[in-house]
């Protein structure tokens, strides 16, 4: 089945990103959540703060509104009074008033009967057109209130106007100059130590409790009273809180210091932030515990099961075993242990098999070894065959016949049980041994089978070697000599006439003998040393020889050198064999101890 | 269930991370882009007295308009001493600001003008007329034309008027102005001939009616009032000449364009006159405009000086945004183009920051509302 594309493309997410990610997620909305809530509330209270200061501004309204009623009336009063007596007492009654004009009805001063030192109104000075017009307007039609409170025409100070019709026709005309609110406004400010102001329709500032401020206007169009507006003067910053005008004309502006309240905001937020970089903080440590004790044990253990499944690929032999993963958790030490008894399972696996394949190879590598001994007695026997039939054999050549097939399968017994000895790693007994003669007496043995194909054979190096001992068992040795030689000669057979040669050079290496045998052939495919269990330079090999050779060697604590000959371009195996102590009398096998080699399995 | 990358989005992630990190350090980049400007804020009338912010509610308005302006206004006060004008400048630039906008009257500005010499900081003038501040290589720019100009423009305006005689009212408060405007009005309505002038000196803050009521004494045909600093009180002395003389004509400074001294003015007001670089608000739409937005967010109309608050303020912006940030670079920008486009008309600088604008006369009721 065709997997889905998405399948193909995508893997498998890592746990522990998955869990990082969601209990940051997690961790950053109850934080975010916290601190969220700790600034709404805080908000809340300062508007509730906030809102508590708007009830010291009726404070100052409600004080405003009684001056103003007793101006009121004080004006009617005055202002029913005969004109005569108005000129007398203008200037010791009316205390609040500091100008009082008397108008025509084109709002004009007709007389001034009080005035401040520093009033430019005078005598014929019209309000008509002025700002004070509306008020006049009204005032001549509902005869009641004062104006708002604005700049005056005289001094441009806070003032507040009231009007009054006389009797006799024409109106009075007053102005309040706010001193004395101006006074109030700064005792004030000193006892609850917040300023105040006194703010126009405008935003133009009429009094304000502490000239230090120099605050010209507040923007009243900006939200009032919600602690987002903030007035700043370099140092000093506040939250103007703006009672609405109930009829006074004018904005009375608590200014509420900021830094009270940032003070108190820090006051929460600092232990709320504090409180979330710990739960960070802690959410830190106990991921990073979390990837100590879990998730680094689980990589490494998945790294060491990738490094073995890597060894087994490559064929390595070295024994399965994994370290255990450290981790203190009981989920891990159960992997850990059914992990292991998997291993052993598959490690008894493996030596069943290997043993199996160690039987297999013995069987053929035993048919290997016999297959020309045996084609020497079939050919023989044929031989003898067809002479006897013939009559062309004596008794004595018959005689003489049957005792070289007798010597001939007594020999091929021999070789089985020597190669059954060898491949079951039976204990070899290695003696001192000439090993050029070994190799003279293997080459005497395939001189016939040199003949038949043809090859140039030539040595070097063999009376020089004359006179290297080794220990060794003179048989196995022979056998693996034969086997090199015989793969040489058939290789460079394969090749053109006259370039059919083989190189046997003996020589010695320091402290051990090197047997080369090269060929012409085309040598071997690939790295050569790469797994040599059955490799072969020839086309049809099986490998079984190089084995047999590489046993051999195992049992005599040699080395197997497979490589490329320079001088012929083919293969060039070298066997190297440890040279015994110097001195040694051969073949005295009680002076030298039989080889640790592993015990054989009895025989089927 | 297989868990697969898609579940664990931490590139997404990463990509909002990078995103929000790179969006604060913008916001903060920008914060600290923010020039500081100073923006003055006129001095306090009388003690006690309200003051008019129309300056820095212009500046206010610009930047709620351009949201995006790296202009940071910093409110500056004028106070009524001159001597407190270099202190004032010296204050904020060592709080770090380095460009103004400054409302200071030829009295305050004229011992300021060290505070701009070495480049240390740029200014931007939108109300002092002195011929002392002119033709100099330095730091401060002016919006106006000076009182040369100026007043040659009045001359020539009173020249086409019908009579014969008119009084000058000169502010004592403020002769850094005055005086020279005195001296050059004088000089080129003697040169256009046609008008005798008696010239007398008159405190404006501290105006008597009783007392100065004298100084009017006589036959005049008009009244130029030489005052400036918008001064509501100036309505209150057009109100008294009126008084006696109601049919002469009364001429007013470019810095008496108030709705203030409307105010105050009374039926002079019919009678009177501006001189101003900037037409009237019925003669021209952006400046209607731009007071009907002011009035629809502040609620009253500001005097004249908020229009050169805005030219200024839209100057150093377009500057900014050039890439300028020091005065000098500044300064090269407003001396590089010949003509520079503001939403309220064009200002043309010469070589030393001056420049030179035609003058309109309106009746004083012209500024409001159609």
């Amino acid at each position: 089945m065709t997997p889905e594309p998405d399948q193909q493309a995508t893997e498998p997410v890592s746990f522990w990103r998955f869990n990082l990610f969601h209990e940051l997620m997690a961790t950053g909305l109850a934080a975010l959540a916290l601190l969220a809530g700790t600034w709404f509330t805080m908000d809340q209270l300062e508007r509730g703060y906030l809102q508590l200061h708007r009830s010291d501004a009726l404070r100052v309204r409600q004080l405003l509104k009684e001056h103003l009623t007793d101006a009121r009336q004080q004006l009617n009063h005055f202002a029913v009074l005969q004109p005569q007596r108005q000129d007398e007492l203008a200037q010791l009654i009316l205390p609040a008033f500091s100008d009082l004009y008397r108008l025509n009805d084109r709002y004009q001063v007709v007389e001034v009967l009080k005035s401040s030192s520093e009033s430019r109104v005078f005598r014929g000075f019209s309000f008509a057109g002025s700002h004070i017009e509306p008020y006049l307007n009204q005032s001549s039609t509902d005869g009641a209130g004062s104006s708002v409170i604005q700049r005056g025409i005289e001094d441009e100070r806070a003032s507040v106007y009231f009007a009054s019709a006389t009797p006799t026709g024409g109106r009075l005309f007053g102005r309040l100059n706010l001193t004395y609110l101006q006074d109030f406004l700064r005792r004030y400010s000193q006892s609850a130590g917040l300023p105040v102001l006194l703010v126009s329709h405008h935003g133009f500032v009429l009094l304000s409790s502490d000239a230090n401020l120099r605050i010209a206007a507040v923007d009243l169009n900006l939200p009032r009273a919600s602690g987002a507006h903030i007035l700043r003067r370099i140092d000093n910053r506040w939250s103007p809180v703006v009672a609405n005008d109930w009829g006074i004309g004018a904005h009375i502006v608590t200014l509420i210091p900021t830094d009270r309240l940032d003070a108190q905001r820090r006051q929460v937020m600092l232990p709320t932030l504090a409180v979330a970089l710990l739960a960070l903080v802690a959410f830190a440590w106990k991921n990073r515990r979390l990837h100590q004790l879990l998730f680094g044990p689980v990589a490494r253990f998945s790294s060491q099961i990738e490094q073995l499944r890597t060894r087994l690929a490559k064929g390595g032999t070295e024994p399965l075993d994994i370290s255990t993963a450290a981790s203190p958790f009981r989920e891990m030490k159960q992997i850990e242990s059914s992990f292991e008894a998997l291993m052993q399972t598959i490690r008894d696996r493996d030596l069943a098999l290997q043993q199996k394949l160690r039987t297999s190879l013995t069987a053929a590598a035993i048919a290997h070894e016999i297959n020309l001994p045996l084609s020497t007695i079939r050919m023989r026997c044929q031989q003898a065959d067809l002479q006897l039939r013939h009559g062309l054999l004596s008794p004595q050549e018959i005689q003489e016949l049957v005792q070289a097939l007798q010597g001939e399968s007594q020999l091929l017994s021999r070789t089985i049980e020597k190669m059954r000895m060898l491949l079951r790693n039976v204990q070899s007994e290695l003696v001192p041994t000439e090993l050029v003669g070994v190799v003279n007496s293997t080459l005497n043995l395939l001189k016939r089978y040199v003949r038949e194909h043809a090859v140039d054979l030539r040595c070097h190096g063999l009376e020089e070697a004359a006179g290297l001992i080794v220990l060794a068992d003179a048989a196995q040795l022979q056998t693996a000599v034969s086997n090199l030689l015989r793969n040489a000669i058939e290789v460079a057979a394969e090749q053109p006439p006259e370039r059919r040669l083989v190189v046997v050079t003996l020589r010695r290496d320091q402290a051990h003998v090197l047997l080369a045998v090269a060929d012409s052939g085309p040598g071997f495919c690939g790295d050569p040393e790469a797994d040599t269990l059955m490799r072969s330079s020839k086309a049809s090999g099986s490998g079984l020889g190089l084995f047999v050779v590489r046993t051999t060697l195992t049992n005599h604590h040699g080395r197997l050198v497979i490589g490329r000959s320079n001088e012929l371009g083919g293969a060039e195996v070298c066997i190297q064999l440890p040279l015994a102590e110097e001195n040694l009398p051969l073949q005295d096998s009680r002076k030298y101890p039989k080889t640790g080699m592993p015990q054989a399995e009895p025989s089927a | 269930m297989r868990l697969r990358s898609q579940s664990v989005p931490l590139v997404p992630l990463l990509l909002a991370g990078v995103v929000l990190t790179g969006g604060a350090m913008a916001w903060l980049t920008q914060r600290h882009a923010a020039v500081p400007v100073a923006v003055g804020v006129d001095l306090p009338l009388v003690e006690g007295a309200a003051v008019d912010p129309s300056d820095r509610y212009a500046a206010d308005l610009f930047l709620e308009e351009n949201p995006g302006s790296s202009v940071r206004v910093v409110t500056m006060f004028n106070q009524a001493d001159p001597a407190s004008g270099p202190a004032s400048i010296a204050e904020l630039k060592q709080q770090g600001v380095r460009f103004f906008i400054t409302t200071q009257a030829s009295s305050h500005a004229v011992p300021s003008l060290p505070q701009f010499a070495s480049g240390d900081a740029l200014a931007v003038n939108v109300s002092a007329a002195s011929n002392r501040l002119s033709g100099r290589n330095d730091f401060l720019f002016r919006v106006v034309p000076d009182l040369v100009l100026e007043q040659q423009a009045t001359a020539r305006i009173l020249h086409r008027l019908p009579g014969r005689r008119v009084l000058v009212l000169y502010d004592t408060g403020n002769l850094a102005y005055t005086k020279p405007a005195l001296e050059h009005f004088s000089a080129e309505l003697e040169r256009l001939g046609g008008w005798q002038l008696v010239s007398h000196p008159l405190q404006v803050s501290a105006f008597d009616p009783s007392r100065d009521r004298a100084l009017m004494r006589g036959d005049f045909d008009a009244l130029f009032l030489l005052a400036g600093a918008f001064q509501p009180t100036i309505g209150n002395i057009a109100q008294l000449f009126h008084q006696l003389f109601p049919e002469a004509t009364i001429l007013l400074t470019p810095w008496a364009r108030s709705p203030a001294i409307v105010d105050h003015a009374g039926p002079a007001k019919a009678k009177t006159l501006v001189v101003s670089p900037y037409p009237a608000r019925r003669n021209d739409l952006r400046i209607d405009r731009y007071f009907q937005r002011f009035e629809q967010r502040y609620g009253f109309i500001p005097y004249a000086m908020g229009i050169g608050t805005r030219q200024a303020i839209e100057l150093l912006d377009q500057a900014f945004a050039s890439g300028a940030r020091t005065p000098a670079a500044v300064k090269r920008y407003l001396l590089s183009k010949p003509e520079h486009r503001t939403s309220l008309g064009p200002i043309r600088f010469d070589t030393s920051g001056d420049v030179r604008a035609q003058f309109h006369v309106f009746p004083a009721t012209a500024d409001r509302a159609p």
